[in-house]
């Protein structure tokens, strides 16, 4: 079975106040977080930590290597999913913003490897516009093992109709779905604007000269452990792609 | 943005009734439910060509969740009676040849639509009609090139209306499919009402509902952002119709929201998306939790 690790901010009135932000609140933060969490630990699985609001630290996805503490939280557990503001900057690198800056106020991904000799197999980040569809490569580098981030390529929104995106999350993966289908799946209700992708690396067969070879990726095989098959980690040295899949209407 | 922009904004072009029907939603049992779910599964097993006479049924969390052969399977959401069958094709398998063209794909899900007998599953004063094509797409690149996109899925999705108002929420109906209209998965969070409403309820106007949902908004964006003048606010005008409060959610009145999107962007910062709903009706008659869950009482993290 898995372990898995939840951050969720709710809140942004420190980040507004120091002046770092407009950010606004969210309303349905720990409906979704709640609700996955529910949902992954009804299924047998363990959660690691769930750190909320002012208890999310950046420094929880900063690699060990770059002064961060990834290889005791994020990248201790096979997945995480973390809930907040995003963006990308325009290099293509993931950004994220916290309330507290432990020791940043962001986190941009050229800072995070996840995956290396650690255990994080799945990024889900609940967060607008983590991805840049014209430079899905600004992420490449977060990749050292890690076999799927699941996050956004255009808005993600917070309303009540959405806020059942983490039970529906969760339902997928326990029911056996792979993991790219559980989250585009589940954050999408086909009516409100979410634009949900999912990335992953490929090894060389999988490029296959450019001829893709889908039915190989991570997009198609991997699911939570105990719900299926998980393919193994490809280190860097083997990553010869990038595959991303992606939902728009 | 100011206030009364953000109200201008919001009311753009914006034509409702003075008053419409408030409806009471048909309760089923479980059993009932399972029984509409047997019904989905035969016509979803006919447009498929294939059985579900094998399959294994439990009930847990408020789900019945159905064990189909290949790898699918059903579920019904107890609270709402929401259904969904899910064919089992992998997710990169049977995918289309081509990026088809828009109107194409609405045609071939509109067929699949059509050999599921949607219309049947809504009764007057209801009607289900298409409301639009999502697409699920993949690519991939080595560090020199660019391969791609490809066309995975197509999903068409339904809005159900009573009345003169849609039900608005999660689509109504989704019809997934993969290359050549096979099916993917139909999920249906559908209401059915009796046949005459409770009552009829005056709307309050549009400029009010602008004012409720500016003050949610300023809730949010807290009271130093009231004037919003340094941030790009992009609003549509504000939607009318009936809540579905989603899958999970019993549903006992139908009654009149006013629905407003707001999308904040500001150079430099995080992209921001709301969907804020505040009633349409002075009389509350479909009490919802609009405040949003609180953390879990855990323990305080280490100090910095």
């Amino acid at each position: 079975m898995a372990t898995f690790g939840i951050e969720a901010i709710r809140y942004f009135s420190n980040a507004r106040a120091a002046g770092v932000s407009s950010a606004g609140d969210l309303t349905y933060t720990f409906n979704r977080s709640n609700g996955l969490d529910g949902k992954l630990r009804g299924a047998g699985h363990t959660q690691s930590f769930y750190w909320t609001n002012t208890d999310c630290f950046e420094t929880d996805i900063r690699d060990s290597d770059q002064g961060g503490d990834d290889r005791n939280w994020v990248d201790n557990v096979d997945l995480f999913w973390i809930e907040t503001h995003g963006n990308h900057e325009a290099d293509g690198r993931a950004r994220l913003l916290y309330d507290t800056p432990q020791t940043q106020w962001r986190t941009r991904s050229n800072q995070w490897q996840l995956g290396e000799n650690w255990n994080a197999e799945w990024l889900l980040v609940y967060g607008c516009k983590t991805v840049d569809l014209n430079n899905v490569g600004g992420i490449w580098n977060i990749f050292a093992g890690l076999h799927i981030f699941c996050g956004a390529w255009d808005n993600m929104w917070d309303g009540i109709t959405t806020d059942e995106c983490g039970e529906d999350v969760g339902d997928n993966l326990v029911d056996g779905d792979t993991v790219s289908e559980s989250w585009i799946d589940g954050v999408s209700d086909w009516s409100v604007d979410n634009h949900p992708i999912t990335v992953c690396v490929g090894n060389a067969a999988t490029w296959n000269g450019g001829n893709i070879r889908w039915d190989l990726s991570y997009l198609n095989r991997d699911h939570l452990w105990g719900h299926g098959n998980v393919d193994p980690d490809l280190p860097p040295a083997q990553q010869a792609c990038l595959l991303w899949r992606w939902a728009e209407g | 943005m100011k206030q009364d922009k953000l109200a201008e904004d919001l009311c753009r072009g914006v034509d409702h009734p003075d008053e419409v029907e408030i409806h009471a939603v048909r309760a089923f049992a479980v059993d009932e439910n399972e029984s509409r779910l047997r019904r989905l599964l035969s016509v979803t097993g006919e447009a498929c060509e294939c059985t579900y006479d094998r399959s294994d049924w439990t009930r847990k969390e408020g789900r019945t969740l159905v064990r189909l052969p290949n790898g699918g399977r059903a579920e019904l959401f107890h609270a709402s009676g929401a259904l969904r069958v899910v064919t089992g094709l992998e997710p990169m398998a049977a995918l289309f040849a081509s990026v088809d063209k828009a109107e194409n794909l609405t045609r071939l899900v509109d067929k699949a639509a059509l050999r599921l007998h949607l219309q049947e599953w809504v009764s007057p004063p209801g009607r289900l009609e298409f409301e639009r094509l999502w697409q699920i797409k993949a690519a991939a690149a080595d560090r020199k090139r660019v391969v791609g996109p490809i066309l995975c899925r197509a999903v068409g999705a339904y809005r159900q209306s009573i009345g003169r108002l849609p039900v608005l929420g999660g689509a109504s109906v989704a019809v997934k499919i993969a290359a050549e209209g096979r099916l993917d998965s139909i999920s249906m969070q559908l209401v059915e009402t009796h046949s005459e409403p409770v009552e009829t309820a005056r709307l309050i106007g549009a400029e009010a509902a602008t004012h409720a949902v500016a003050r949610l908004l300023d809730s949010l964006l807290g009271a130093d952002q009231r004037s919003r003048s340094d941030l790009n606010v992009k609003v549509q005008p504000l939607q009318l119709g009936y809540l579905h409060p989603g899958k999970r959610k019993p549903l006992r009145t139908l009654a009149p929201h006013y629905f407003a999107s707001v999308e904040i962007e500001k150079e430099e910062e995080e992209a921001q998306a709301y969907h804020l709903i505040v009633p349409a009706t002075e009389r509350i008659y479909q009490p919802l939790c609009f405040a949003g869950r609180e953390a879990p009482i855990a323990a305080q993290r280490r100090a910095a």
